[in-house]
C-alpha cells in the first residue's frame, strides 16, 4: 500500500487490539494464509520517498562530519556538540507527530533512518530509540493533550531526552513480577513513586522517564496490585542514578540504574488509567521491536560490506579470498538473510501503518530473526577479515560487540518465541476448548461441533495456498503454503496432547514458534519479490538478484520448518532434560573427563 | 535584499563513471544525484545574508526536467523562499543556451544580488555566471571565498595564489562563489517539512540553439601495471639505472 503519513501525520496512533484484529502470524497457526495483509508489498509514495531521501542525505552528511563510532566506543560518552548537532537535525522528532513539533514519519520511514542510525553507530541508534521507539512513544500513543503538549514539543526538539523505565532486579521478561511502587498522596494530587529500575538506557542523559510502577487498587473490597505508567521529569526530588555500567557494547549510550525514593509525580502525570500499565508496556514495545529489526538489518549490510571490500582483494593462493567458495557461501547466505530481514521488517511496518492490524507476533519476529541474523553474520564478516577481524583497529570486533545486545534487549529472543508460541496456539486452544465443551453436551452444542467438523474437513480438503505469489515463485510459494497446513496440524496435536500444560513446554514452544517465524519471513521474502517482478513487468532477468534471495531463503526457511515440526514427534527432549537438570544439580556442565578423574 | 541563486544538479563524484553507449555523455544507471558542490555554498551564503539582515528573500532556480524538483526542494528545505524551474528535457551543454534561458527569467525580475557557485562539478566550464552577467549588463565578480553587502554595495574576497584580493562593486550584481565561504547547512526535518509547503514554479525554459555539443567522451587511459625490479638491497642499482633511463625522473 502506498501511505502518506509523513506528508499528512495520521492523528491516530499506530496500534491495534490483538482481540479485535486479524493478525497473520496467529492466523498461521490456524492453518489460514492471509493474503491480503501480507500482499501487496508496501511502497512508499513518491512525496514520502524522497523526504526520507532528504532525511537520509541530512543524517549521512551529519554524521561525516559528528559521528566517531570508535571514539564513542572507547569513550564510552557520546560529546555534547554531537549530541546538539544531532538535535539540531530534528532527528529526536522523527516520529513524534508534526502538532507536537515532530517530523510525524510512518513507521516505513522512522524504522529506515533507525536502520541507517544503527549501521553508522549503534550506539546512537540505542540513544535515539530509547528516547523515541520506547522512551516518549508511550506520550505519543496514550498521553493527554496537555501532557503531549508539555512534554512533546520538547522530546521532539532533543531539549528532554526521554527513557524508558520497565526492568527491575527482580522483573525482566517477567514485568508481573515488579516491585516498584506508586501511592496516592493523602491529599489526591499526587503520587509518591518509590522503587529502582535497571539497565536504562538513557539515563544520564534523559530529561524525562516514562516509567512502571504498581499501584493498589481496591476491587471490590481486596486489594490489588495494578501495574500503572507515569511520565516523570527527571530533575524530580528523590530521583538518583547508579553508575555508568560498563558493557560489551554500544558503551556511548549511557546506561545505568535509576533509583527513585519517595518522589512526587502529580497524578496528571500518570500516563494512561491505573491497572493499564503493562498493557501500555506491551503496546509500546510491540512497535518499538522494529527498529532493532530494521537496525540489525541495515547493520549486518553494513559491516559485511567492509568485509566483502576486504575479500575482494585480499588474495591468498593467488586468488581474492571472495573467490573460495567457503567464503562465497558466507556472503550469499547473509545476502539472503538480510534480504529476509529487510522485507519482514518493511512488510510489517506496512501493517502498523495501515493500522488496524495487530502485528504483536510480527514485530516480535522482525526482532528475533534480523537480531540472530546480524549477530551471525556480524561474526561472519569479523571471520572473513581473518586476523584483521580480531583487531581493534578495524572496525570489525566492535561490530560484534555492539550487536549481541539485540538479541537481549526490549524482550529476550527467547521470551519473544514464547510469546509468539503461546499467542499463537490462544485462538486453536479456543476452538478446541469449545469442542471439548460441546462434546460434554452434544445435545446442545450441535452447532460448535459442526463448526469444528467443517473447519477440519476443509482442512483436510482444501490445504491453503499462496494465490497473489508471482508464478515464477510458484515452488516456493507451494512449498511454504504446504508448512502452513503441516504448522496447524502440529499446533493441533500439540494442544491435544499437552493441552494447558503447554505453557511449561517451552521445547515445543520454540519448534513452533521457530516454525511460524520462518513462514512469516519466507512469506515476507515471498512478497517483496512478487512486487519486484511486477515492477520491472515480469522481466525476470531484471530481478535475478531479488529472486535469488527470496527463492534461498524460502527454501532455507522451508527446511527449518519441516524440521522443527518433525522434532515435535521425533526428538531427544527427554534426554535434553535429563542432561540439563543434571548439570545444574552438579553445579557442572558435562560429565567429568578421563583426566579429571 | 532579493537573491536569486542559480542552482544545477550533477551526479554524485564519488563514483566510478562509465561513458554510455553513444559516447556523448556518461551512463546514467546507479547515478546518485545532488546540487552541485559550488552551488551549495553560494546557496549557504545567500541563506547567511538573508538571516543576518533579517528580512529578504532566497530564491532558488534550477534549468532541466522534472528531477531537478528534488534538488530545488534541497535548497528549500536548507531555507530559501521560493524556487523556480526553467523546464526543459534535458540540460544543454552550451553554457550560453544556460545562460540566455536564465538570464531571460533573471532578467525580468529585481534581484539585488544573483549567485552562482564557481563552476558545476559535473561539466567545470565556469561561463554560465559571468555569461548571465553580460546577457543582463550587470558587474561580475567570481569565485569569491567571502562575501559582504552594506547599504547596497558590496566587497568579494577573491583568492589568489600566495594571496588575497578585495573587490567592491555596486548592486545589483553578479557573483560566483568559491568554497570556503561557508559550509553548506543539511536540511533539518522541520525544513523538510517546511519545504513542502513553499512555492515552486515551473516555467518552461527559453533556450536558443546550442552552438556547442559534445561530440566524444573518453575515459582516461589505463594506467599499465608496475614492474617489479627485483627484492632487497641487490635490486636498487637497477631500479636506480631504470629510473634515470627509462622512466627519467632521477638525473
Amino acid at each position: 500500500m502506498t501511505n502518506v503519513a509523513a506528508t499528512s501525520p495520521a492523528s491516530e496512533p499506530h496500534l491495534a487490539a490483538p482481540d479485535e484484529h486479524p493478525s497473520f502470524i496467529k492466523g498461521l497457526f490456524l492453518g489460514e494464509i492471509r493474503e491480503d495483509l501480507v500482499f501487496p508489498f508496501p511502497s512508499l509514495s513518491t512525496a514520502e520517498s524522497e523526504s526520507l531521501m532528504a532525511i537520509l542525505d541530512s543524517f549521512r552528511a551529519f554524521a561525516a562530519d559528528h559521528v566517531d563510532t570508535r571514539r564513542h566506543d572507547r569513550e564510552g560518552r557520546f560529546s555534547e556538540e554531537m549530541r546538539s548537532a544531532f538535535h539540531s537535525i530534528g532527528l529526536m522528532g522523527l516520529n513524534i507527530p508534526e502538532a507536537y513539533g515532530g517530523f510525524g514519519a510512518s513507521a516505513a520511514v522512522f524504522n529506515r533512518v533507525f536502520g541507517e542510525i544503527g549501521a553508522t553507530d549503534p550506539a546512537l541508534a540505542v540513544y535515539f530509540g530509547a528516547h523515541q521507539s520506547i522512551g516518549c512513544k508511550g506520550l505519543v500513543l496514550f498521553g493527554t493533550e496537555e501532557q503531549k503538549q508539555r512534554y512533546l514539543p520538547r522530546c521532539a526538539s532533543g531539549d528532554l531526552v526521554a527513557a524508558f523505565c520497565l526492568t527491575e532486579t527482580g522483573s525482566g521478561s517477567d514485568a508481573q513480577a515488579m516491585r516498584a511502587t506508586a501511592t496516592l498522596g493523602e491529599d489526591g494530587s499526587h503520587y509518591l513513586l518509590n522503587g529502582t529500575k535497571i539497565w536504562i538506557s538513557n539515563a544520564g542523559y534523559a530529561g524525562l522517564f516514562t516509567v512502571f510502577a504498581k499501584v493498589a487498587v481496591n476491587v471490590s473490597g481486596t486489594w490489588k496490585e495494578k501495574v500503572t505508567a507515569f511520565v516523570v521529569e527527571a530533575d524530580s526530588p528523590g530521583i538518583s542514578l547508579g553508575k555508568i555500567e560498563g558493557k560489551m557494547g554500544i558503551k556511548a549510550s549511557d546506561t545505568r540504574a535509576v533509583h527513585f525514593e519517595n518522589v512526587r509525580v502529580p497524578v496528571e502525570n500518570r500516563l494512561g488509567e491505573v491497572g493499564l500499565g503493562f498493557k501500555i508496556a506491551l503496546e509500546i514495545l510491540n512497535s518499538g521491536r522494529l527498529g532493532l529489526a530494521s537496525g540489525s538489518a541495515r547493520g549486518m549490510r553494513h559491516i559485511m560490506n567492509e568485509a566483502i571490500a576486504y575479500a575482494g582483494q585480499r588474495e591468498q593462493f593467488g586468488q581474492p579470498v571472495a573467490s573460495f567458495e567457503m567464503i562465497r557461501r558466507k556472503i550469499a547466505l547473509a545476502a539472503a538473510e538480510c534480504y529476509a530481514a529487510d522485507a519482514a521488517w518493511m512488510l510489517t511496518a506496512g501493517m502498523v501503518d495501515r493500522g488496524g492490524i495487530d502485528f504483536s507476533l510480527e514485530t516480535a519476529t522482525c526482532k528475533v530473526f534480523a537480531s540472530e541474523a546480524s549477530y551471525r553474520v556480524t561474526n561472519d564478516a569479523l571471520q572473513m577479515a581473518g586476523g584483521l577481524g580480531y583487531s581493534t583497529e578495524f572496525p570489525y570486533e566492535q561490530a560484534v560487540r555492539d550487536s549481541r545486545i539485540m538479541l537481549i534487549f526490549e524482550g529476550t529472543n527467547e521470551v519473544l518465541r514464547a510469546l509468539v508460541a503461546l499467542m499463537g496456539l490462544q485462538q486453536p486452544g479456543e476452538r478446541l476448548k469449545a469442542l471439548g465443551q460441546a462434546l460434554q453436551d452434544p445435545i446442545h452444542s450441535l452447532g460448535a461441533i459442526g463448526s469444528y467438523l467443517a473447519g477440519r474437513a476443509r482442512n483436510t480438503i482444501d490445504r491453503p495456498d499462496f494465490t497473489r505469489v508471482h508464478e515464477v515463485l510458484e515452488d516456493e510459494a507451494r512449498l511454504i503454503a504446504g508448512q502452513v497446513y503441516a504448522l496447524a496440524r502440529a499446533v493441533e496435536s500439540a494442544l491435544r496432547k499437552y493441552g494447558k500444560r503447554i505453557i511449561h513446554r517451552q521445547y515445543v514452544q520454540e519448534r513452533l514458534a521457530n516454525a511460524a517465524m520462518d513462514i512469516f519471513l519466507a512469506t515476507a521474502t515471498l512478497s517483496r519479490a512478487t512486487a519486484e517482478v511486477e515492477r520491472a513487468n515480469g522481466d525476470v532477468a531484471a530481478v535475478a538478484a531479488e529472486l535469488d534471495c527470496a527463492r534461498v531463503f524460502s527454501h532455507m526457511a522451508y527446511r527449518r520448518t519441516r524440521r522443527n515440526l518433525r522434532a515435535l514427534r521425533t526428538n531427544q527432549d527427554a534426554r535434553l532434560d535429563a542432561i540439563a537438570e543434571r548439570a545444574v544439580e552438579a553445579g557442572d556442565l558435562a560429565p567429568p573427563a578421563p583426566t579429571d578423574r | 535584499m532579493r537573491i536569486a541563486v542559480c542552482i544545477k544538479r550533477v551526479p554524485d563524484m564519488d563514483v566510478k563513471f562509465r561513458i554510455a553507449g553513444h559516447a556523448k555523455g556518461v551512463d546514467e544507471t546507479g547515478l546518485k544525484y545532488d546540487m552541485a558542490d559550488f552551488d551549495g555554498y553560494a546557496v549557504e551564503a545567500a541563506l547567511q545574508m538573508m538571516e543576518k539582515e533579517g528580512a529578504g528573500e532566497v530564491v532558488v532556480v534550477s534549468l532541466g526536467p522534472d528531477a531537478v524538483q528534488e534538488t530545488l526542494r534541497k535548497a528549500l528545505s536548507m531555507g530559501a523562499t521560493s524556487a523556480i524551474q526553467l523546464k526543459c528535457d534535458e540540460v544543454p551543454f552550451d553554457g550560453f543556451a544556460v545562460a540566455s534561458a536564465l538570464a531571460s527569467e533573471l532578467g525580468g525580475a529585481t534581484y539585488d544580488l544573483i549567485m552562482f557557485g564557481r563552476m558545476s562539478t559535473d561539466n567545470a566550464n565556469g561561463v554560465v555566471g559571468p555569461m548571465v552577467a553580460e546577457l543582463l549588463g550587470l558587474p561580475v565578480v567570481t569565485a569569491c571565498s567571502k562575501l559582504e553587502i552594506v547599504a547596497g554595495r558590496g566587497t568579494a574576497r577573491r583568492e589568489l595564489e600566495g594571496g588575497a584580493e578585495f573587490v567592491a562593486f555596486d548592486l545589483p550584481a553578479v557573483v560566483t562563489i568559491d568554497e570556503g565561504i561557508a559550509r553548506p547547512r543539511y536540511p533539518s526535518l522541520k525544513g523538510i517539512m517546511a519545504a513542502k509547503k513553499k512555492p515552486l514554479a515551473t516555467k518552461p525554459a527559453n533556450l536558443p540553439e546550442p552552438r556547442l555539443v559534445i561530440a566524444r567522451m573518453d575515459l582516461p587511459p589505463e594506467r599499465k601495471a608496475g614492474r617489479i625490479v627485483g627484492e632487497g638491497a641487490a635490486a636498487v642499482p637497477e631500479l636506480v639505472r631504470l629510473l634515470q633511463q627509462e622512466a627519467k625522473v632521477l638525473a
